[in-house]
Order: C-alpha cells, then sequence, then structure tokens
C-alpha cells in the first residue's frame, strides 16, 4: 500500500465534478439504460483506459469503501494495477482481488464469475455508449431512435451475423433491452457475462470518458440480451476446463504458452480461479 | 336508347407559346347518339373532327357546352367532370380506337392485349381465350404474341392497338381512322369487327377517310365545317 | 375506394415569399398514380416532403385516412407517429438509393429492416418475406446476402423498392425514381413499377420531370411552377391538351421518339 498523496482532493475530482458526475448517475438510475451526458474531465490517463470508470468511481467512492479493479477478469493487469493505486494514493481507500469483500468493483470488458450481492456497485469502463451508432452515425437520429424506441436495425444488426455466420456471431457488446424500454450497449463485455446482468442484485454504472455519457442498471432490473425467435441468444461454451484450477463453468482465454504453438485454456478471472484453486489446495 | 348528347360544344386552342395565337376549331356543336347507330364525323381537313373525338374520350377538354355520356352506371358530363369519373367510363363505357399505339417498353402484346379486361376483374380463363380469339382474327401470328410490339411494322402494331380497344364489349366506341394503313384483308377483318359491335348495341362514332368503308358502315354522317377565325 | 386516401389543403412552406410551396391542395385517391410534374424549383420535391412528413408545413391541412380509416391531421401529429406511419402506411422512394438503402447492410437485411421495425423476431419468416421480394422486383434471390454497395444503379432502385413496399404500405411517396438510370434500364424499372403498383393497388404520389414516366405511370397530373399548381387533370388530357402557358412548353420540350 502506497502513501496516500496530499495536496490532491479525495479522490483526486473536485467536490463540484463529483456532484455534477452525482447528478448524472442519479438520472441514469432512475431511467435505467439511458445515456445521460456529463461534464466530463480531462484525467491524468488518457481517453480510451479508463477515464469514464474512473469518474464514476471517484464520484461514488468514499474513505470507507473497499476497491476492486480488474481489466479483462484480472486484476494484475498494468490497466488495474494503475487505477488500483491511483485510488489508494488519492483517496486512501482499502483495495482488494477478492470480489465478495469489494464494495466498489471498477470493470473492463468482463462481470466477475463469483455472484454479486446487494450492496456491491459495478462500474464498467465504455468505449462507446451507442448501441446503434454501428448504423447510425447521427447523434441527433440516434437519440431520436432511443426516444421512439426505433429499434429494428438492432435486429439489422443479428439479422446480418445469422445470414454471413449462419449465427448470432456478435460475441462481446452484445446489445440488451434494460427495464424493456431502451436498448444498451453493455460496454465490450463478452455476451457469456450477458445473463448476470439481468436481475443482478448489485447497482451497475457505466462511464463513457470520451464520450461523456453515463449509464446504469439499477438493482434486481431486467436486462434481455436481443434475439430472434428462431436463434435464440446464446452464451459461448468450451470443450475445456481451466487448464488451471478445472473450472467448467467460467469465461476461459487462450493462452499460447511456448513456440510451437502449443496452447491451453484458464479462467479470464484471475481471482476466481486462484479461489478456486486455493480450495481444491486447502 | 341514348349513349352520346354533345351540346354547344366549343374549342379553341391557345397557343400561349406562338405569340398566343388562338385557333378556334369547334363552334357550338351539336349532336346525339343512340346505342346500335354508328355516326362518322366529316367535313375538310381542320375541321376539328379529331379534337371532337379525343373530346368523347376526355382526352381534350371542351371551352364550353357539355358532353353528356348516358352509361349503364349513370350519366357524366365530360366537360365538368372529375378526373376519376373520366377513367371509370374509360374502364367501363369508352373504348378508343386510334391509329397510333403508344408503345409500353418491355410489354408484350398478350399482355397489352388483356390488359382492358384485367381491368374489368375478367376472370383469367375468359381473358386468356378472348385475347387468343381476338389475335386470331387480326391476323397477328403467334409468334409474335410474347413479344412487345415496339418492333413490330405499323400495320401490325395497329392491329395490336384494335385488338386491345375492341376486346371489351364497350357500349360506345370511338373510332379514330382505324384501318388506316391495313391492307385489305385486315380492313375487312375490322370493318366486321365494328359491325359486330353495332350489331350487340354499342354506340360508334367514327373518322373514316376511306369512302367505301364510310359507306358500308354509317348510318348517320355528322357535317363539320372548319371555324372560320373570329 | 370511396374517399380520397389523403387530402390536402392549401399547404405552404415558404423558403422565400414566392419559393417552396405555396398553398397547394390535392387528393390522392386509394390505389391512383397522382404524377407532380414541373422543373427543378418548382417546389414539387419540398411538397412531397410535406405530404411525407419528412418536413412540416408553414400552415394548411394535410389530412391521411389510415387502415382503419382513422383520419390523421399529419400537421398535428407528433414526430414520433408519423414516424411510425413512415414505416407502417408510407413507402418513401429516394431518387438517389444512397438515401434509401443502407449500402453496407445485405440486400436480405435492407428489406428485413421494416419488419423487424415493425416487430417481426422471426429470423427465418423475414428471410423468406425478403428472398420472394427480391423476386417480386426482378433481383436474383441468390442475391439477398450481397450489400447493395456492389449493386448497379437500377438494382439499388429495385431494392429500394422492395425494402418500401415489404410491409404493404398504403401510400408511396416516389421522387424521380429513374433519376440516375439508364434509359434501358429506367424502361425495365418502371415497367415494375407499374406492375407492382397496378397489383397492389397502392396509391402513388410521384414526382418527375420527365414527362415520358409521368404518361407512363400516372393516371393524373399535376403541373407545378413556382411553387404553385397551376394545372391538373387526367394525364393524358393535361399532356394533350395542355392549357396553361407554361405546360404547353412543357410538352413541346419533349423529345419526340418514332
Amino acid at each position: 500500500m502506497q502513501a496516500e498523496l496530499t495536496g490532491y482532493n479525495f479522490a483526486y475530482l473536485d467536490e463540484q465534478t463529483k456532484r455534477m458526475i452525482r447528478r448524472g448517475l442519479l438520472k441514469a438510475v432512475a431511467v435505467p439504460g439511458l445515456q445521460v451526458p456529463f461534464g466530463g474531465r480531462e484525467m491524468p490517463l488518457p481517453y480510451g483506459w479508463g477515464t469514464g470508470g474512473i469518474q464514476v468511481t471517484a464520484s461514488v467512492i468514499g474513505s470507507d469503501d473497499v476497491l476492486k479493479v480488474i481489466d479483462q477478469g484480472a486484476d494484475d493487469t498494468t490497466n488495474a494495477v494503475s487505477i488500483r493505486h491511483f485510488f489508494a494514493r488519492t483517496a486512501g481507500v482499502e483495495t482488494t482481488e477478492v470480489t465478495e469483500e469489494a464494495s466498489l468493483i471498477q470493470t473492463r470488458h468482463r462481470i466477475p464469475e463469483s455472484p454479486l450481492s446487494e450492496g456491491q456497485i459495478l462500474i464498467y469502463q465504455v468505449p462507446i455508449p451507442e448501441p446503434l451508432r454501428f448504423i447510425e452515425p447521427r447523434e441527433t437520429e440516434t437519440r431520436k431512435m432511443h426516444a421512439l424506441t426505433e429499434y429494428g436495425v438492432m435486429h439489422v444488426k443479428l439479422y446480418e451475423d445469422i445470414a454471413q455466420f449462419g449465427q448470432i456471431s456478435t460475441a462481446y457488446a452484445y446489445p440488451v433491452l434494460v427495464n424493456g424500454r431502451y436498448v444498451m450497449d453493455p460496454s465490450p463485455i463478452p455476451k457469456f457475462d450477458n445473463p448476470k446482468m439481468h436481475q443482478s442484485p448489485a447497482l451497475q454504472l457505466f462511464g463513457a470518458g470520451r464520450e461523456k455519457r453515463l449509464y446504469a442498471v439499477p438493482p434486481y432490473t431486467d436486462v434481455i440480451s436481443l434475439d430472434f425467435e428462431d436463434h435464440p441468444f446464446e452464451i459461448q461454451s468450451w470443450d475445456e476446463d481451466c487448464a488451471l484450477c478445472g473450472a467448467t463453468d467460467s469465461f476461459l482465454d487462450e493462452v499460447i504458452i511456448n513456440d510451437a504453438g502449443e496452447r491451453m485454456f484458464v479462467c479470464s478471472d484471475t481471482h476466481y480461479c486462484r479461489q478456486n484453486r486455493d480450495a481444491s489446495d486447502g | 336508347m341514348r349513349r352520346i348528347t354533345v351540346e354547344q360544344v366549343s374549342k379553341t386552342f391557345v397557343l400561349h407559346n406562338q405569340g398566343g395565337v388562338r385557333l378556334p376549331v369547334l363552334d357550338q356543336v351539336s349532336f346525339q347518339v343512340d346505342a346500335g347507330e354508328c355516326v362518322v364525323l366529316y367535313g375538310p381537313s381542320g375541321c376539328g373532327k379529331s379534337s371532337l373525338l379525343k373530346m368523347l374520350f376526355g382526352n381534350y377538354l371542351a371551352d364550353g357546352g357539355s358532353i353528356r355520356i348516358h352509361a349503364d352506371q349513370g350519366e357524366t358530363d365530360l366537360v365538368a367532370a372529375h378526373p376519376h369519373q373520366v377513367l371509370e367510363l374509360r374502364r367501363h363505357t369508352l373504348g378508343f380506337v386510334s391509329q397510333f399505339l403508344r408503345v409500353i417498353p418491355r410489354v408484350s402484346t398478350w399482355d397489352l392485349v388483356a390488359e382492358p379486361l384485367s381491368r374489368q376483374g375478367v376472370e383469367a380463363d375468359e381473358i386468356n381465350s378472348r385475347v387468343e380469339q381476338m389475335l386470331r382474327r387480326l391476323n397477328l401470328p403467334e409468334s409474335l404474341w410474347s413479344l412487345a410490339p415496339a418492333t413490330f411494322s405499323g400495320g401490325e402494331q395497329q392491329r395490336v392497338n384494335i385488338a386491345r380497344s375492341m376486346i371489351v364489349d364497350y357500349p360506345i366506341l370511338l373510332l379514330d381512322e382505324p384501318t388506316a394503313s391495313l391492307d385489305a384483308a385486315n380492313r375487312d377483318v375490322v370493318a366486321a369487327l365494328i359491325q359486330e359491335a353495332r350489331d350487340r348495341g354499342a354506340a360508334l362514332v367514327g373518322i373514316f377517310h376511306d369512302d367505301a368503308l364510310r359507306t358500308r358502315l354509317a348510318d348517320r354522317l355528322i357535317h363539320l365545317e372548319a371555324v372560320s377565325e373570329f | 375506394m370511396d374517399k380520397p386516401i389523403l387530402t390536402a389543403r392549401e399547404v405552404t412552406r415558404a423558403y422565400t415569399p414566392d419559393q417552396g410551396c405555396l398553398g397547394v391542395s390535392l387528393d390522392v385517391w386509394p390505389g391512383e398514380v397522382l404524377g407532380i410534374v414541373g422543373e427543378s424549383g418548382s417546389g414539387k420535391s419540398t411538397l412531397l416532403r410535406l405530404l411525407s412528413g419528412q418536413e412540416s408545413a408553414d400552415s394548411g391541412s394535410i389530412l391521411f385516412l389510415d387502415r382503419a380509416g382513422t383520419p390523421i391531421e399529419l400537421t398535428e401529429t407528433p414526430e414520433s407517429a408519423l414516424r411510425y406511419l413512415g414505416r407502417t402506411e408510407f413507402g418513401i422512394i429516394h431518387q438517389n438509393p444512397r438515401d434509401g438503402l443502407r449500402l453496407r447492410i445485405s440486400a436480405g437485411g435492407n428489406i428485413g429492416e421494416r419488419l423487424m421495425g415493425v416487430g417481426n423476431r422471426h429470423y427465418g419468416d423475414i428471410r423468406a418475406i425478403a428472398e420472394s421480394w427480391l423476386t417480386e422486383v426482378e433481383i436474383d434471390p441468390a442475391r439477398i446476402d450481397g450489400k447493395p454497395l456492389h449493386f448497379s444503379g437500377g438494382m439499388q432502385q429495385r431494392l429500394q423498392i422492395a425494402r418500401n413496399l415489404v410491409t404493404n404500405p398504403r401510400l408511396v411517396f416516389m421522387d424521380e425514381p429513374t433519376g440516375g438510370l439508364d434509359v434501358s434500364v429506367q424502361a425495365k424499372l418502371l415497367d415494375t413499377l407499374k406492375r407492382l403498383v397496378h397489383d397492389l393497388g397502392i396509391a402513388v404520389i410521384i414526382v418527375t420531370h420527365d414527362m415520358g414516366v409521368a404518361r407512363l405511370l400516372a393516371d393524373r397530373l399535376l403541373v407545378m411552377k413556382q411553387g404553385r399548381v397551376i394545372e391538373s387533370g387526367l394525364t393524358d388530357q393535361v399532356l394533350d391538351d395542355p392549357h396553361a402557358a407554361y405546360t404547353q412548353q412543357l410538352v413541346a420540350s419533349i423529345l419526340q421518339v418514332n
């Protein structure tokens, strides 16, 4: 644990900014799936590294929170380590790698395997918040489409997948319908994680730094993945088990382990994997 | 039974793009046509025969007077009628046989001839037998039936046009020199078709430059004179 | 059949006091093709956008009779309802297929979009309907997964027609649908249009400056000049016996073929 920095406001952002973001978050929670604009600040890291997620975390974190940060499921990648250190130093909060111990979890591209519980907040880093952007470049038009629930084009995307690949090949950032009203981009999490968003006891907050948008899914909200009647939503599955912990129910990364091209499959959620191994060792 | 009542019909063309020249062609023309008679418009070239015939079809608009068409469904004044009424009259009551076929790209001879029947909602079987009968009667070789008439000779195109406009038993037939450019054999076929139409009770109004044909078909002549400039 | 499907009265949208669309009144009846002719800048395209709800009028009334026979005053209808009408009751064929198609989405996806937009969620059904519509507009159904980006202009225009007609609209707006096409391709497209309009009994308002297109497709014509309707009537009557000076000029400028 590094020493807390002095000379900065608690959690780096000034209080006015945090209040502004919290007001945006309140609106986002009140209207699940609605994209709320906010006055994004310059952060001491580049766009694309989690500036949106960091601003949300900075706005909701308190001194008694316990923070976990993951990047692609791992607690020990550069990005996750940097952000964890950032808050340890600017807010002096306790950090953890244990999913169950964390009150705040900032994530890039994964939802932890361990079930979340009431009182926990999951904060997603979002690159492109607009699920309709792929087909409609005009912001005025996408806003209108949301306002009027003109979501036919979302299915056009899935139709194209099936026409081209014989199945819905969209594997991440798979669009969902939130609370029966707004279509939402769940950020580039694998569609494997989509079902975890549905009726989750945890509060889910989304921050897009470059595009300056917030959105949210309150606890126990319906989050339904879009699909066709004759091509229902399915999650990925693997023929292999995790090579390290033997888990059969987690999202696996394929890792090349030597120059001969040999590979193995391991849990992408490093904490979950370690927990499984500790349990079997114990 | 009265089919057409023309009263006090006048027509003047105003050529705005040629210094506003006024060309009076008809002045206060009146006549009637009954079912089962063939009336021939007669007069020197430029006396407005063709214009009058076109007015009876709603193709030209009269400046004044009235042209009442007594259809089975009721009476309509073409001079005051709404376009839909005119279209409805053309669908069921008014047939126009002219010298010129307006070629529609890609539409086959068969479909062209069948179209007036299908627009009336006639059953497909009946359409097919009537179209075939008509095409054979007008000596249009079977090899042409599936082709669009764009490449046909003048006489062939005209016969397609006659087939198309006489396939329906219209109560009123307007004939604008229907036999011009036909050979003798086909002229006889067309004359016979016209006679049959009259015998079934159609009211016919025609322009025939061919004296023999005029004598053979006309029950009555209506003399038109060139309108003097005023 | 006994009432107009669209009734416009004194519709005005003035860009300048004498430019735009000025006090236009017209009726469109079920199953008829109404042609609007006039030179560039005469306000015909503006009129089309007003009638189809793509642009709002300064004044006037546009009454549309929907499938259920309910009259809807388009000038007082919120945009949400207008857009819904646009997907269900209207079709809009743009002159440039790029404005009416998604060029990077497959032909099947383009046709299917309106179906999905009104709630169809069965891939197999959507695909089957798209295939039958491709056949209907004379595109080889084997091209269903091809992107319109790689289609010829004529094919793009056909696809646009299929994409619009798939939800059985009752009123279709066409703005110079044969505008950028070769003459031979034009003829084929006109033929398809004529057949579909006749078979489906849809009402069509078609804007064109091509008198040949007007003669072939339209039952009735409106002639526009400087934002106003200066002459109207049966198509052949207006073209063969034009009264207004401007209409005579238009007709006189048609190239005579044959």
